[in-house]
C-alpha cells in the first residue's frame, strides 16, 4: 500500500488520472505530522495573543492604546492596509492570470485565492477595533434607522466598507466556485466519513454533463474579468483615504497606483512564502515546481521597479513642492527620527528585490522564501511611514506631538497573523491546495 | 427491434484512454453522442452533441445594471432628500464621490446574480441519490449514445459498465 493509501480509489487508479488525485488530496483526512501542530500551536499562541489584546481593548478602551488627539491611525490602520495588500494577489492570480491564460497559475491559485480570503478578514479586523465602540459597527451601513441618519457617500471610509464588502464577497465566490469540482471530485473518495459528509454538504452542484462543465468555464471567465478591475479599485480605494485628505505626505494623486503595485509587491511576497513551505511539507514539488517561484518572482521584481519608482516620484514631488512641512517631513524619515525605519524600508523594498534579476536567485526556494519575509516586512514599515509621520508633523506645528505603539497594538497584530496561519493550516488539512482538476485537464491537454 | 436499438444507453469508464478512444471511434463513424462527460473540463472538441444557449452573460449584465439603477437611486435620494448634508459648498449631488460606491454595488449584484444562475440553472441532471452519484464517481468518464452506434463500431471493451439509459 502507498503513503496516501486512505484515499478510496477504485478501479485501476493506478493511472495518470489516479495518481494526481492521490498526490494532490492523499493527506486529506489524515492525521497530521508533527510539524503541522507544532505550527498549528504556535500559530494557536499568536492567535491567543491577539484575542487577550482584544479582550483588554474592548474593556478598557482605545485609549490603552498609543494614540493621541495629533496620531490618530497608527498601527491598526497599518496593519489594515498592510493586510489588503496582501490579499490582491490571490485575486491578481485567480483572475489576471487567468484573463492572460496563464496555466502555471493552476497550481498555485487555490493557496492564493484562500489566502485572499483569510487576509481580506485579518484586515477587517483592524477598523472594528479602531472605531472605539465596535459593537457599533453596523452603523457604517447604510440602513433606514430611528435616528435619520444615513452615511456619508462623500466619504473614502465609506467607499471602503463597500468596497472590502464587495471584494470579500467576490473573492469568496471566486473561491467556492474554483473549489467546486475539486469537492465533486473527490466527495465519495476520503476514507473519512466527517469529511466525506462535509463535501457533500458544500457541494451545491455536481458536473455530471458537458453543458455543465461549458456554462462552469464561462462563468469562471467572466468571473475573472469582473475580479480584475476589483484588484485595481479597491486598493485605489483604500489609498484615497490618504490622498483625499490635507494631511502633509498623503495629499498626493499618485497613491492609487503606487499602493496597487505595493498591494501585488507584498501579496506575491506573502504567496511565495506560503506556497514555498507547503510544497514542501506536503510533497508535491512535481505540481509546484521552482519555474512557479522563478515567474512570481518576475512579478515581484516588476512591482517591486514599480514601487522604486513610486518613492522616487513622491520624494521628487515634495521637495520640488517647495512646501516647508513637506521638506521636513522628508528630512525626518531620511535622516530624522524615523531613518532606521526609512532606511530599512529601501533596503527590504528598493535593493532586495534587485537580487532577483538573477536566475539562479529566483529559482532558489530558500533565498525566495527570505527576500519575501523581509518583502513584507519592508511593506509593513512603508504603510507606518506612510501613516504615522505625516499625522505627527502636519500643518500646525503646536499640534505635532509623537507616537509610538503600545504593547497592546503590538499584540493584536501579532494576532491576526496568528489567526491567518491558523486559518490557513485548517485549510491545508481539509481542502486540496492545489487544483487538481486544472491538473488533470492540463495533463490532458498535453498528451 | 429497432425501437430497442434507437434506446440510449450510458457506458461508463473508469479509465480516461478507454473513453477517449470510444468517442473517437463514434466521431470517426458519424455517431451522434448525446452527452459526455469527464471529471474535469474536457476540451470538446470531439464532442458532437448541440448545447444550449448559455444565458450567463445576459444575467451577468441584467443583474450589473439593477445594481448601478439601485445604487445609484439611492444614493442620490439620500444626498438630496433623505440626508442632505453642506460639506463646505460641495454640491449635494456630487457625481465623482458616487462611482466608487456604484460600481462596487454593480459588481457585487452581478457576480451574484451569476452565481445564482450558475446554481440553479440545468441542475436537473444532479444526482440525488448517493450511491448512484458514488457509482458515477468511480466511473468518472461516462457517456450517452443510442444502442444501434454501439453497433456500428462494433464496440467490445470489458472495462466499460453499459446501462439503459
Amino acid at each position: 500500500m502507498g503513503k496516501y493509501n486512505n484515499i478510496l480509489v477504485s478501479l485501476q487508479r493506478d493511472d495518470r488520472f489516479g495518481k494526481v488525485i492521490k498526490d494532490l488530496a492523499g493527506h486529506l483526512g489524515k492525521r497530521p505530522g508533527r510539524n503541522w501542530f507544532v505550527a498549528f500551536a504556535i500559530s494557536l499562541l499568536a492567535f491567543g495573543v491577539g484575542v487577550i489584546s482584544t479582550i483588554y481593548t474592548l474593556c478598557e478602551g482605545i485609549g490603552i492604546w498609543g494614540l493621541n488627539n495629533t496620531v490618530n491611525w497608527g498601527t491598526s490602520i497599518t496593519g489594515f492596509v498592510w493586510w489588503i495588500g496582501i490579499g490582491h494577489a490571490g485575486t491578481f492570480i485567480s483572475a489576471v492570470l487567468l484573463l492572460f491564460q496563464q496555466e502555471w497559475r493552476s497550481s498555485i491559485n487555490r493557496a492564493a485565492e484562500a489566502m485572499t480570503i483569510f487576509a481580506i478578514l485579518c484586515a477587517a479586523f483592524f477598523p472594528v477595533i479602531h472605531m472605539g465602540r465596535p459593537f457599533i459597527a453596523f452603523f457604517t451601513f447604510p440602513y433606514p434607522n430611528t435616528r435619520n441618519l444615513w452615511v456619508n457617500f462623500n466619504s473614502p471610509l465609506l467607499w471602503d466598507v463597500f468596497a472590502i464588502s464587495t471584494y470579500f464577497i467576490v473573492s469568496s465566490i471566486f473561491f467556492y466556485i474554483g473549489l467546486l469540482p475539486d469537492i465533486n471530485l473527490l466527495k465519495n473518495k476520503l476514507n473519512n466519513r466527517v469529511l466525506n459528509h462535509f463535501y457533500h454538504k458544500i457541494s451545491l452542484k455536481s458536473f455530471t454533463s458537458k453543458r455543465q462543465w461549458k456554462t462552469y468555464k464561462k462563468l469562471m471567465l467572466f468571473l475573472a474579468g469582473i475580479a480584475t478591475p476589483l484588484v485595481l479599485s479597491v486598493h485605489s480605494i483604500v489609498s484615497m483615504d490618504f490622498a483625499t485628505s490635507l494631511i502633509p505626505g498623503w495629499h498626493s494623486t499618485i497613491f492609487p497606483p503606487f499602493f496597487v503595485a505595493g498591494a501585488i509587491f507584498s501579496g506575491f511576497a506573502a504567496v511565495q512564502i506560503l506556497v514555498i513551505i507547503t510544497r514542501k511539507t506536503l510533497e508535491i514539488e512535481q505540481y509546484i515546481t521552482l519555474s512557479h517561484i522563478d515567474k512570481m518572482n518576475k512579478i515581484i521584481l516588476l512591482t517591486g521597479c514599480i514601487v522604486t519608482l513610486a518613492y522616487g516620484i513622491e520624494l521628487f514631488i515634495d521637495l520640488q513642492s517647495e512646501n516647508e512641512t513637506l521638506i521636513y517631513l522628508i528630512s525626518r524619515k531620511i535622516r530624522g527620527e524615523h531613518a532606521l525605519l526609512w532606511w530599512s524600508m529601501i533596503f527590504c523594498n528598493v535593493f532586495l528585490p534587485q537580487l532577483l534579476w538573477y536566475a539562479k536567485i529566483r529559482r532558489n526556494s530558500i533565498i525566495t522564501f527570505f527576500i519575501s519575509i523581509l518583502i513584507l516586512v519592508g511593506m509593513w514599515i512603508e504603510r507606518y511611514l506612510i501613516v504615522v509621520p505625516s499625522l505627527e508633523t502636519s500643518y500646525i506645528p503646536a499640534r505635532w506631538k509623537d507616537y509610538s505603539p503600545s504593547i497592546t497594538e503590538i499584540g493584536l497584530f501579532i494576532g491576526t497573523i496568528g489567526l491567518f496561519l491558523v486559518m490557513y493550516l485548517l485549510f491545508i488539512r481539509l481542502f486540496p491546495v492545489v487544483s487538481i482538476f486544472e491538473n488533470l485537464q492540463k495533463n490532458n491537454s498535453n498528451e | 427491434m429497432n425501437n430497442k436499438l434507437k434506446e440510449k444507453v450510458t457506458l461508463r469508464f473508469s479509465k480516461q484512454e478507454d473513453w477517449t478512444e470510444t468517442v473517437k471511434l463514434l466521431n470517426g463513424a458519424n455517431c451522434p453522442i448525446d452527452e459526455i462527460s469527464p471529471a474535469f473540463p474536457f476540451d470538446f472538441e470531439e464532442d458532437t452533441s448541440n448545447s444550449e444557449i448559455s444565458r450567463l452573460s445576459l444575467t451577468g449584465i441584467l443583474f450589473g445594471i439593477i445594481g448601478i439603477t439601485a445604487g445609484l437611486s439611492f444614493i442620490i435620494w439620500v444626498s438630496t432628500v433623505a440626508y442632505p448634508i453642506n460639506f463646505g459648498g460641495k454640491p449635494l449631488l456630487a457625481w465623482p464621490s458616487f462611482f466608487p460606491v456604484v460600481f462596487e454595488i454593480a459588481v457585487l449584484t452581478s457576480v451574484i446574480g451569476m452565481f445564482l444562475y450558475f446554481l440553479f440553472h440545468d441542475n436537473k441532471t444532479r444526482v440525488n441519490d448517493r450511491d448512484e452519484e458514488k457509482e458515477i464517481q468511480n466511473k468518472e468518464f461516462y457517456l450517452v449514445t443510442k444502442k444501434e452506434n454501439l453497433q456500428k463500431i462494433n464496440f467490445l471493451n470489458e472495462n466499460c459498465i453499459i446501462t439503459n439509459d
